[in-house]
């Protein structure tokens, strides 16, 4: 219990103030970017469609809540004050992180957990058969998640505010060719199953999202598996790097 | 031994640069630094304390800050410009973070400093005035029982009777002589009443750097109705008046309407600039 005061302690010694600092403007451009690009993914591909045919929960894409919250503590978190401290940046990154991660692992089992809660009991209720009888030309086999599809989701909970403890570390051009990288990793990730996967098991990758939900017929796809180890390689990768990007900034310079 | 000593310290923001500065801050003793707005004197202290990027080097107690970081930070405590923690707290909820990261944080020094300057442990620090956060900021510094404590404009915005109290709380920390203070300040008076040194500077360089019993003795402040040839030639950030003329001098002056003073460290603070501007 006493670590877990310390963090708070160190988490309330953070200048909120850090947040209205005029380097902190960027953070409007994100949202805007972000709830647009999530807004066109949902609306413009397929999920309309789906939502007016066989989906029954949007897989709406609410790793950006996560994002904002992360990106938010992380720039606090990087306050002068807590330079101050006495405590070495080894210690200093720890408490960093621990705070950061602590939230990400939250937000990732509770939304996990409302997800799961969500789809299973749709399932229970409402089988795939239910909607095999109805009358309609749609595909029905990747309606719900499978196992796949909740390992991506997971993972996406992670990979995406781990992206924003790096973006919130970095300044100038640099931050602008990491916003530009993860906006485009962003876009292939979504589009990844329908467009290659869904292509390569030769059912044509627009039929496929039209059907239903993209993310879904990772389930039913024959390399489905594929997309799941390239998120899990990626996830492993951002959260390395974001732990790194944390202790090399907190390094005192060798003035 | 020198609390600070600095060496070729370079910080460059482009239309704005502390070049090559060389500086020692004596140990037990109260270093006014002053200068104008934008002189960098903030800048000095985010670097001491490691909050801006530069080059050169700093030894703290003559020790370097990556081999020794957390014992130099334990005896370092600083008051910047603003709060430099979430004011959105209430004080007593700020006292117990102090009191878990700072192994030296005096909690019974607190309560009662607190009480001293009436600040009421369970309001939110936004809701106190600019001039009560500053005094709570330099209540925490003290209360971190630091060796060198470094003030920037510690006593702008508290109302007169209250600095009177601060000064001496500052008088008080000095008791002890391996404490010292590096103190940035637009109010020499306070300096007048405190300092050993004085630290003056302009656009990123020391104009000045001297203790403060010679600076005073060294210089005469003087009066003047008419400027004659010789009194240009060692008059220093010469000001006209309605009366005549007033400027600094290191040099004897005497003659006839001639009226010398011994000058204030503003006095000197302000003919040095003005000289220094041409």
């Amino acid at each position: 219990m006493a670590y877990f005061a310390k963090l708070k302690y160190f988490r309330q010694l953070s200048d909120g103030a850090s947040l209205n600092k005029p380097g902190n403007n960027r953070l409007i451009g994100y949202c805007v970017a972000y709830v647009v690009l999530i807004v066109h993914l949902i609306t413009g591909i397929g999920e309309s469609q789906a939502v007016l045919g066989y989906s029954i929960y949007s897989n709406t894409d609410i790793s950006f809540i996560s994002y904002f919250t992360v990106y938010l503590l992380s720039v606090t978190l990087t306050a002068p004050r807590l330079k101050e401290l006495p405590l070495n940046y080894k210690t200093r990154s720890r408490y960093i992180l621990a705070n950061l991660y602590i939230v990400i692992a939250a937000f990732a089992i509770l939304a996990m957990a409302v997800w799961i809660t969500i789809y299973e009991c749709l399932r229970a209720f409402y089988p795939v058969e239910y909607f095999s009888t109805q009358n309609s030309t749609y595909a029905v086999e990747n309606i719900y998640p499978g196992i796949n599809a909740y390992l991506v989701i997971f993972f996406r909970m992670i990979v995406v505010p781990a992206c924003a403890i790096i973006l919130s570390r970095l300044r100038g051009k640099k931050l602008w060719l990491g916003s530009i990288v993860f906006v485009i990793c962003v876009i292939i990730l979504a589009y990844m199953p329908v467009l290659v996967l869904d292509s390569m098991a030769g059912r044509g990758g627009i039929y496929q999202v039209a059907n239903s939900n993209a993310l879904f017929a990772i389930d039913i796809l024959p390399l489905g598996w594929v997309y799941v180890v390239v998120y899990a390689l990626l996830t492993v990768a951002v959260v390395v790097g974001s732990i790194a990007i944390v202790f090399k900034n907190e390094h005192p310079s060798e003035l | 031994m020198n609390a600070l000593e600095i060496r070729n310290l370079t910080v460059d923001f482009g239309d704005f640069a502390i070049r090559d500065m060389n500086l020692d801050i004596k140990r037990g003793a109260v270093t006014g630094l002053v200068g104008r707005n934008g002189a960098g004197k903030s800048t000095l202290i985010k670097t001491i304390m490691r909050q801006q990027p530069a080059m050169g080097s700093i030894l703290y107690d003559g020790k370097r800050f990556a081999e020794h970081e957390v014992e130099i930070l334990s005896q370092t405590a600083c008051v910047f410009d603003s709060p430099h923690f979430s004011l959105n707290v209430k004080i007593k909820v700020l006292k117990r973070a102090f009191a878990a990261l700072y192994p030296k944080f005096n909690l019974q020094m607190f309560d009662e400093l607190c009480a001293k300057f009436n600040l009421p442990q369970d309001k939110k620090i936004n809701k106190f005035s600019i001039g009560m956060q500053r005094k709570l900021c330099i209540i925490i510094a003290l209360c971190q029982s630091p060796e060198l404590l470094i003030l920037d404009e510690p006593t702008s915005g508290i109302d007169p009777v209250d600095r009177a109290e601060v000064v001496s709380l500052l008088q008080q920390f000095m008791l002890d002589e391996n404490h010292t203070i590096l103190f940035s300040t637009h109010i020499t008076e306070d300096l007048d009443k405190i300092a050993d040194y004085i630290v003056m500077m302009e656009n990123g360089k020391i104009l000045l750097d001297e203790d403060k019993i010679t600076l005073t003795e060294r210089y005469r402040l003087v009066s003047v109705g008419q400027m004659t040839d010789e009194l240009k030639a060692v008059a220093i950030g010469v000001k006209e008046n309605a009366f005549g003329y007033t400027f600094i001098t290191d040099k004897p002056v005497e003659g006839e309407g001639i009226v010398t003073k011994v000058p204030t460290v503003e006095e000197i603070f302000v003919y040095l600039s003005n000289y220094s501007l041409g």
